[in-house]
Order: structure tokens, then C-alpha cells, then sequence
């Protein structure tokens, strides 16, 4: 068999313990909190108006007097179905208030990940062969204050300079409800002014940090003895670069990508909230804040999912650009 | 005319405060079809002689000059940067010391020998795959074709040498450069890589420049020896009056200190102190502060290379008359 | 391997070949360079680098600040004085109130001081406790391997992949917000990053010579592990810490900008800036100076990181 294909399914094997284990402790960690766990079945109001009698009823039915590892099991079952019981705040089932979220946040981390890598690769890449310049020593400055700005302060200031004074663009939401009938390309055009800022600030403040790894990168291969044969041998400079350099410089970034995406992840629970945006980001933030208890479970394990799917792809890409596991 | 011709070549490094020299006036010229052996310990400036003569060295932090080194009577160093590609592999190929690492661990082996073929020859695809091919069994890897598919990872350490044997013979160049290249393998294939270069050489009627540091290697397959030290040639003669009569001290620690050629009960010959760091080259004799029959000139004036008669060169002022390693 | 002897031999890059009397040739000059202890030698380059030397400022006085508020302001960080804020109106910086008032009329510029107290007391604890569960976890599974190994490696699994934002979110949430809690909870979900690191530090360490030649001599294993890997792995570790430290300053205030940390009228830079989100327009001092206090302190620890970093990197100059 492939030693690839080998490769990505041991990850997946690995993977899966892991899920479960995620499923246990979210449902562990909400079973400890206080709070009737039944309201998670029928919603905290229609909880409130039922007689002891009924709730006696409802629970038998609903099995919660059984034990808790039987009843961990249903809710485990639950979700293989696709269901993830109802929002206490809402009352409205989770899996369908969620679907459309994870997509959302999917994609503005994608479009984030996409622009960095756009920007920071090729400015990594000058820095590296700029080493020790002006260029150079801004960027690495400039990576660090990107760490050090708080986000949610940034973006604040940037909604009210932008959104509030100047009215450049808009700060809140994704899309511009007051708009009547729009054609397809003021709709386009909506989304992207309601992007500019949300995506800006996180690809402005992670791309430092990102054109400084790539300049390491850089660094690194440069010196190597391949790079050097590839010389000797008589390679045009262009067709080193390109042949040789370059591509062993993409590698290690195709292994980080995962880990790129989990950051991203964890960041969008405030950018997410300051923005208004609707995406499971801010949906686990307000359920948090809100306390509703399903809706935590259902998007602590699918935060964690949508990061097991990132690390996989990042296995997967390794796999297709480094032959060394591809082939054994 | 010579087919290499270097003139008082410099190199040095930038580090820290000043500009360290490694290598100082080197001049030494090599002849078409002739093997030329550059001896000396490591760190006295063998390697980035053969570099500098690519011009390879990564400048800064090296830097490099020379009063002319001549191929085929062209300065190298008039060449521009960007026509230096159509020299290398070309008329001046290199064989590195490390096999495990100077082949590209994502491209297939193929690839990185008919990139090199139809760099220089202009052919297509598929004629160069067919010269790769016969390259492959030239250096006698088994299953040539199937080879071609393969990454450098799944070959050994003396497969990935002939690899690079492959590589730098394919282009029929008219000088090869061997920087240590047995160093790094293991001791049973060390004479085999060591045979299939001198072969090969002779074969093609090819000038090599064989840099190590192991004088037995030297005695197999150079025609004319050079010994290094600090930076300086000390001694260079034909391969025979190297061996029956070194005249510089340390040439002459090196020949003693090649086990087995001691008397039994004898104690094992080693040349006291190390290669002095170029930050403390001695402004006389550079070797002076460790050789045995240093006078007190020695610690006073620099000598200069000289001829003694028969193209044996040395750089001493007291040498060892009539020399004989194991006196 | 160097950095296991504490005296350490730099030739000092200033003697170029002229500069040796011919006359004084003699071997011992080789090797005789100046011998400077390590640490000394780590902090001469350390110097090298202006962003470390400015970092190491600002830290050293914002440190100062926080320890010396009282004695640095002559207001009380949570004393309301509706005077100097009239109609609920937060007032501009003056001469009275260097950075202005809150709505409360709180003096803002005692308010920030006593802010970096809260910050960098949580920032550096958080980060102690995350080192005393690191540590010797990573220690643990990089010398001794086999099923320790395994286990604490299955558990840093399972904390790369839930998102540690939300855990802390979340574990805040449920408990009853104050700073004990904002600690323990900073520092339990964020220690997996130095196990991970020393980790891979003993699985290398321990496969070279000197660990092996310690075995060899008959050491107990406590003396190799502590006497012999462990100095190695710290030294870079002081890095990921200044880094960590940073880190841990701004998580805390983010938890306090959503209500999760430090409530009023305790200080703390998040919470200042989530107060006065609804004066960004109006007062927008009230959210510039403690953002800017957050971002001056996490870039000075980043400064010194990265000038250390420099300074025990061999190959940098």
C-alpha cells in the first residue's frame, strides 16, 4: 500500500481517541455545573412551566435517571444522528443554528490564512535575502508588535476611527441589511467592505510573525549543501531559487497550517464578538457568557473538530509535497 | 598552458572586527588530464580553495581575490555572475563531501541528473533520461532505470556518492573537483568511490583536484601533491618524492602519523598542538610554534616557497635533508 | 555542548593575525584566550541589542510602577469623585489627572498604574504555574519515556486540539471570576507548550555523549536529570517564558474585556477598555492608554525574548 496513504490513516486512527476524549470531557464538564441537565431536551422555558408530575414524566422518557455514563452514551448517540438538543436562549436546535456558523468562520479563517501566507511568504522571502537590511529589522520589530496588540483593542480603535468618524466602512455584521434588491455585484462588494476590517486586523497583526518564520525558513535552505550542488552543477540562479530553494522552504509551511488554523480558531472567539460576525466564534463567546449549556457542549466539540481537521490537512499536504513519507 | 592556473589567491572571512585570512597566496596550476592531491588537516583552508575556484563561496561573509586563476586561460573572475552557470557542471564539475545532504531530499534522482544534462546540452527530456541512465550504470548502481524514480532517502550513503559521481561526470567536464569525497562513507566503500573517480578520470582524460586529508588516498590516486597549512602550500612534489622524501617537517608528521607505518613497539607518531585559528597565524613560519626542528629563524622571518630542484617545492628554512618518514 | 560547562571560552574576535608578537609563539597563546564565565558572556551580547536593553527598561519601570503606585499618585484608584467627572462626563488628560478621569471621576493615570500591578502579578504567576506543571512533566517524558511518555503525549494531543481560548473561557465562566482564578486557570491550560519543548530537548540531550559518559560514570539518574540535562533546556527556555509571560497579560485581558476576569473596581487593562467602549467616540483616552499599556508591556518582554534569543543563538554575531 501506499506509505502515504498509510501515513494519513495512522494520523486519523490517533485522531479518533481524541475526539472521544473531547466528547467526554465537554459532557463531563457540563454534567458537574449546576442546572437541571433536562432543560437541555425541552428548552429552559417550557422547563419552567411543568409540574414536578410532568418532569418526572419527561425524564423517565428521556432516560436522565439512568447513569451517567448510559446517559453520556445517548448524547453521543445524539450527535452521530446529528442532534445536538435545543439552545436554552433560543430554544432552537443547535445543529441548525451551527451549520451555517462553522461556515462563516471557516471561511474568514481561510480568506485570513490565505492572505497571510499571500503577503508574508514573499515578504519573508526578501527579508532573507535582505538579512540584517531596514526591511529586515522593521519586519522583525514589526512581528512582535503584532503579538503584543491586544486584538480586541484594535479592533475597537479601528471600528471607531474607520466605522465611526471617518465612515469608511462599516463596522458591525457581514452584510448590510438596509440594502434593497441588490444586484449580485453590490452584494459582493457589501461583503467585502463588512471583511476588510476583521480580516485586515488578523492578517495585519499575524504577518509579521508569519514573514519572519519564512525568513528563518529561507535562511535555513539557502545554506544547505543541496542548494550548493544545485550550483555546482551549473543551475542558473533563477532555476535554483525556483527548483531548489524554494520549494523545501514551502514545506515545513504545509506541517504548520494546522496549527495556523487552530491559532486562527482561538482568536475568533473575541474578533468574532467585536465584530458582531455570525460565526461559531461568537456563538460560543455569547453561549458562554449566557451560560447555555448544550449550545457549549455542541461548540466545544466542534471548535475541536474544525482544529483535528486542520491538523489532518496539514498531514495530508505534508504528505503530498515531502516524498520522504510518501514514499518508504 | 596549464588548463588551471591560480595566482596568489586570498580568502577570507568577515567576522566580528576584522576580516580573518584562511588562505594566503595560494598559487598552483593543474595540467590537463593529470590528478593534483591538496593535503593538510581540516580547517587549514583546502575547502574553500575548491570553492572559491566555482566561486561558490558565499560572499560576504567570505571574501575572495585573486591576481588571476585562469581556466583554459579565461579569468575566472572576469566572468560575470550570471554566466558562471555555463563554467559550472559544464568544464568545472564538484563532487561534495557529505552525499547525505547534497542531494535534494524532495526531487527524485532523476530529476536533479537530467536538470543538470539539459542545463548544459540543451536535449530533450527524453534523450536526457537516457544519458542519466547510462551515467547510472558508468558508476555502477545496479537498476538504473528504476533508480531515475527514486528519492535520494532511499539510497545509502555510497549510492548517493555515486549519485553525485553521476552528476558531475555527466556533462564531460574537463576538470573535477573531489572535496573529501570518501570522507563521510564507510571505510569498505571508501576505496571502491575512491577507484570509480580515478577511473573515471583517467577514462575521460580528466583533471581532478582531489582535496583530503588522508594521505593514503593520496598515494592511490594523485599524480602531484600539494600540503597545506594554514592557509599556505608548504610542500608540493610528485606523488613519488612526497613519499620517499619529504623535506617539510610537517609533511613529514603526516607520513609518520599514518598508523601502520610506525615500527612495532614504536610509539604512535602525532604532530604536537592543533591548526592554529586564523585569528593566530604567525607572522613567520606558521608552523613553526608546533614542528619539531624549528630554528630560531623559523620564529622570526616568513619563508617563502621555493623550488629545490626536480618540481619540489617547499616553504621551510630548515628542512629535514634527505627526508624519510619512517627514519 | 558548551553550555553544559559554566566557564565558557570565547576568543575574543578582536585579535586579527598581526596582532601576535612572533616573538611570543608559543603554543599556550592558542589556547589561552580570555576565559569569561558564561552568563557573562551571554549578557555582553545580550547588550548588543538596543530592543533588548529598551525592553529591559521599560519592564524594569513598569514594574516599578506597579510596585510603587501609592507612592507615585496621590489618588486611590476605586475613590469616586463626581467633581472631577461632572455630569458623568469622563475628563481629558490635565494637569491634575495626567491621563484624565473615568465617568466616575476616578483619576485614569492611578487607575492604569494599579492595572499593571493586577497584569503583570497575574502575567508572571500564570507562567510559574504553567513552569511547575511543564517542567517536570516534560522532564518526566522525555528522560524516563515509555508509558509516562505516552500518557502525557496523549495529553498534549487533546489540548492542541481544543481550542485553549475556550477553555479558559469557559472554566472563567463557571467560576467565580477573581484573580486567584484567572491564574490557576491561565496556568492549567497553558503549560503544555514547555512540557512539549523540554521534552524534545531530553529526548535529544539524552542520546548524547555526555549524558551517556554520566550513566557510564555511575551517576544517579536524579544527578543527570538535573545536574546535566535540565541547565541545557533552560537556558532557550527563557525565551517561550518572556514570550509565555506576554501571552498571559494579554489573555487576561481579553477575559477581563469580555467580564470573565477582574471585576470592578478592581483595575485591570481589559476591563478599563471594555468600560469605556461606549466613550470611544466621546473620551477616547479611556481606551487608548490602558491598550497601550498592554501593548508597551507584552512588547518589552517580546524585546527581551528576542534579544536573548539572539544572545545564546551561537551563530548569530
Amino acid at each position: 500500500m501506499n506509505s502515504g496513504l498509510k501515513f494519513v490513516i495512522k494520523r486519523l486512527l490517533v485522531m479518533i481517541p481524541l475526539l472521544f476524549a473531547v466528547t467526554l470531557a465537554s459532557y463531563l464538564l457540563m454534567t458537574i455545573t449546576p442546572g437541571d441537565p433536562m432543560a437541555m431536551y425541552v428548552g429552559q422555558d417550557q422547563l419552567r412551566q411543568m409540574t414536578p408530575t410532568q418532569k418526572e414524566q419527561r425524564r423517565e422518557a428521556l432516560g436522565l435517571n439512568r447513569p451517567i455514563i448510559v446517559r453520556y452514551f445517548d448524547w453521543l448517540d445524539d450527535i452521530l444522528h446529528g442532534t445536538f438538543g435545543t439552545s436554552f436562549k433560543t430554544g432552537q436546535p443547535i445543529e441548525k443554528e451551527i451549520g451555517q456558523r462553522i461556515g462563516i468562520t471557516m471561511s474568514l479563517n481561510i480568506i485570513t490564512l490565505f492572505l497571510t501566507y499571500l503577503v508574508g511568504i514573499p515578504l519573508g522571502i526578501y527579508c532573507a535575502k535582505h538579512k540584517n537590511g531596514i526591511v529586515d529589522n522593521a519586519v522583525m520589530l514589526y512581528s512582535y508588535v503584532g503579538i503584543s496588540l491586544p486584538a480586541f483593542w484594535l479592533s475597537i480603535m479601528a471600528i471607531t476611527l474607520f466605522a465611526v468618524k471617518l465612515k469608511w466602512l462599516p463596522g458591525l455584521g457581514l452584510s448590510d441589511l438596509t440594502l434593497k434588491n441588490p444586484t449580485f455585484w453590490q452584494e459582493v462588494w457589501d461583503t467585502i467592505k463588512h471583511l476588510i476590517m476583521p480580516v485586515g486586523l488578523t492578517v495585519i497583526t499575524g504577518l509579521g510573525s508569519m514573514a519572519r518564520a519564512e525568513r528563518n525558513l529561507y535562511l535555513d535552505v539557502i545554506n544547505q549543501d543541496y542548494v550548493r550542488t544545485a550550483r555546482a552543477k551549473g543551475l542558473p540562479e533563477r532555476k535554483v531559487k525556483w527548483g531548489h530553494a524554494y520549494r523545501n522552504v514551502m514545506l515545513p509551511l504545509a506541517s504548520e497550517i494546522g496549527g495556523s488554523l487552530a491559532g486562527l480558531i482561538g482568536g475568533s472567539y473575541i474578533i468574532e464578538t467585536i465584530f458582531a460576525i455570525p460565526g461559531l466564534g461568537a456563538y460560543s463567546t455569547n453561549a458562554i457568557l449566557d451560560r447555555d449549556y448544550p449550545v457549549i457542549m455542541a461548540t466545544l466539540l466542534m471548535s475541536s473538530v474544525l482544529v483535528m481537521v486542520g491538523y489532518l490537512v496539514s498531514d495530508i499536504l505534508y504528505c503530498v509535497v515531502d516524498p520522504r513519507i510518501r514514499v518508504q | 598552458m596549464s588548463l588551471l592556473e591560480v595566482n596568489k589567491l586570498n580568502i577570507g572571512f568577515q567576522g566580528g572586527d576584522g576580516l580573518m585570512n584562511v588562505v594566503t597566496d595560494l598559487s598552483f596550476d593543474i595540467e590537463e588530464g593529470k590528478a593534483v592531491a591538496l593535503v593538510g588537516e581540516s580547517g587549514c583552508g583546502k575547502s574553500v580553495t575548491a570553492l572559491s575556484i566555482m566561486r561558490l563561496l558565499i560572499c560576504p561573509p567570505a571574501h575572495m581575490e585573486a591576481e588571476s586563476i585562469l581556466f583554459e586561460g579565461k579569468d575566472i573572475q572576469q566572468i560575470p555572475e550570471r554566466h558562471m552557470w555555463k563554467l559550472r557542471g559544464n568544464d568545472i564539475s564538484m563532487i561534495f563531501q557529505e552525499p547525505m545532504t547534497s542531494l535534494n531530499p524532495v526531487t527524485t534522482i532523476g530529476k536533479q541528473l537530467t536538470e543538470t544534462i539539459r542545463q548544459h546540452t540543451g536535449c530533450s527530456k527524453k534523450e536526457a533520461l537516457a544519458k542519466a541512465e547510462d551515467m547510472l550504470r558508468e558508476v555502477g548502481i545496479p537498476e538504473p532505470k528504476q533508480r531515475l524514480r527514486e528519492y535520494p532517502h532511499q539510497m545509502s550513503g555510497g549510492m548517493r556518492q555515486r549519485v553525485m559521481i553521476a552528476m558531475a561526470l555527466s556533462c564531460d567536464p574537463k576538470l573535477l573537483i573531489a572535496d573529501e569525497p570518501t570522507t563521510a562513507l564507510d571505510v569498505t566503500i571508501q576505496d571502491q568511490i575512491l577507484e570509480l573517480i580515478a577511473d573515471a578520470c583517467r577514462r575521460r582524460k580528466m583533471a581532478l583536484l582531489l582535496i583530503t586529508h588522508n594521505m593514503g588516498i593520496v598515494a592511490e590516486a594523485a599524480d602531484e601533491v600539494m600540503v597545506m597549512y594554514a592557509g599556505q602550500i608548504v610542500e608540493k612534489a610528485s606523488v613519488q618524492e612526497i613519499f620517499d622524501t619529504p623535506m617539510h617537517p610537517y609533511t613529514n608528521g603526516m607520513l609518520r602519523a599514518i598508523p601502520g607505518t610506525a615500527h612495532t613497539g614504536e610509539e604512535f607518531y602525532v604532530i604536537r598542538g592543533r591548526v592554529p585559528s586564523p585569528l593566530f597565524f604567525s607572522k613567520a613560519c606558521r608552523f613553526a610554534p608546533r614542528c619539531d626542528h624549528a630554528c630560531e629563524r623559523c620564529h622570526k622571518e616568513a619563508p617563502q616557497l621555493q623550488d629545490i630542484g626536480g618540481g619540489h617545492y617547499i616553504r621551510c628554512w630548515n628542512p629535514i635533508k634527505g627526508g624519510n618518514a619512517n627514519e | 555542548m558548551y553550555l553544559f560547562k559554566k566557564k565558557h571560552a570565547e576568543i575574543p574576535l578582536k585579535r586579527i593575525n598581526s596582532a601576535v608578537d612572533p616573538m611570543q609563539d608559543d603554543e599556550d597563546l592558542y589556547f589561552s584566550a580570555k576565559v569569561e564565565g558564561y552568563w557573562t558572556t551571554i549578557f555582553k551580547r545580550f547588550c548588543r541589542h538596543w530592543y533588548g536593553i529598551a525592553g529591559l527598561i521599560v519592564l524594569a519601570a513598569l514594574i516599578f510602577c506597579a510596585i510603587a503606585a501609592p507612592v507615585l499618585t496621590p489618588y486611590e484608584y476605586d475613590k469616586i469623585d463626581f467633581s472631577a467627572a461632572p455630569m458623568g462626563q469622563p475628563q481629558p488628560p490635565s494637569r491634575e489627572h495626567l491621563f484624565g478621569t473615568d465617568r466616575l471621576g476616578r483619576d485614569y493615570f492611578t487607575r492604569c498604574l494599579y492595572g499593571g500591578r493586577i497584569s503583570l502579578l497575574i502575567g508572571f504567576s500564570a507562567v510559574a504555574i504553567q513552569l511547575l506543571i511543564g517542567i517536570p512533566l516534560g522532564c518526566i517524558a522525555g528522560y524516563y519515556r515509555g508509558i509516562a511518555d505516552q500518557l502525557i503525549c496523549r495529553f498534549i494531543d487533546f489540548f492542541s486540539c481544543v481550542p485553549s481560548t475556550f477553555l479558559i473561557l469557559l472554566v472563567n465562566a463557571l467560576l467565580k471570576p477573581s484573580m486567584f482564578n484567572v491564574i490557576l486557570v491561565l496556568g492549567v491550560f497553558g503549560w503544555t507548550g514547555y512540557t512539549r519543548f523540554v521534552r524534545s530537548y531530553f529526548l535529544s540531550l539524552r542520546e548524547q555523549e555526555f549524558v551517556q559518559a554520566a550513566k557510564a560514570a555511575g551517576l544517579k539518574e536524579r544527578t543527570i536529570v538535573f545536574k546535566h540535562i535540565l541547565p541545557h533546556t533552560l537556558t532557550p527556555l527563557i525565551l517561550s517564558v518572556s514570550m509565555g509571560i506576554g501571552g498571559a497579560i494579554l489573555s487576561e485581558s481579553g477575559l477581563s474585556y469580555l467580564g470573565l476576569g477582574m471585576q470592578e473596581p478592581i483595575p485591570s487593562w481589559g476591563a478599563m477598555i471594555a468600560g469605556a467602549q461606549e466613550y470611544t467616540n466621546s473620551a477616547p483616552w479611556l481606551s487608548v492608554f490602558p491598550g497601550l499599556m498592554i501593548t508597551l508591556t507584552v512588547l518589552s518582554l517580546c524585546f527581551i525574548g528576542e534579544a536573548f534569543r539572539q544572545a545564546i543563538d551561537p551563530r548569530a554575531n
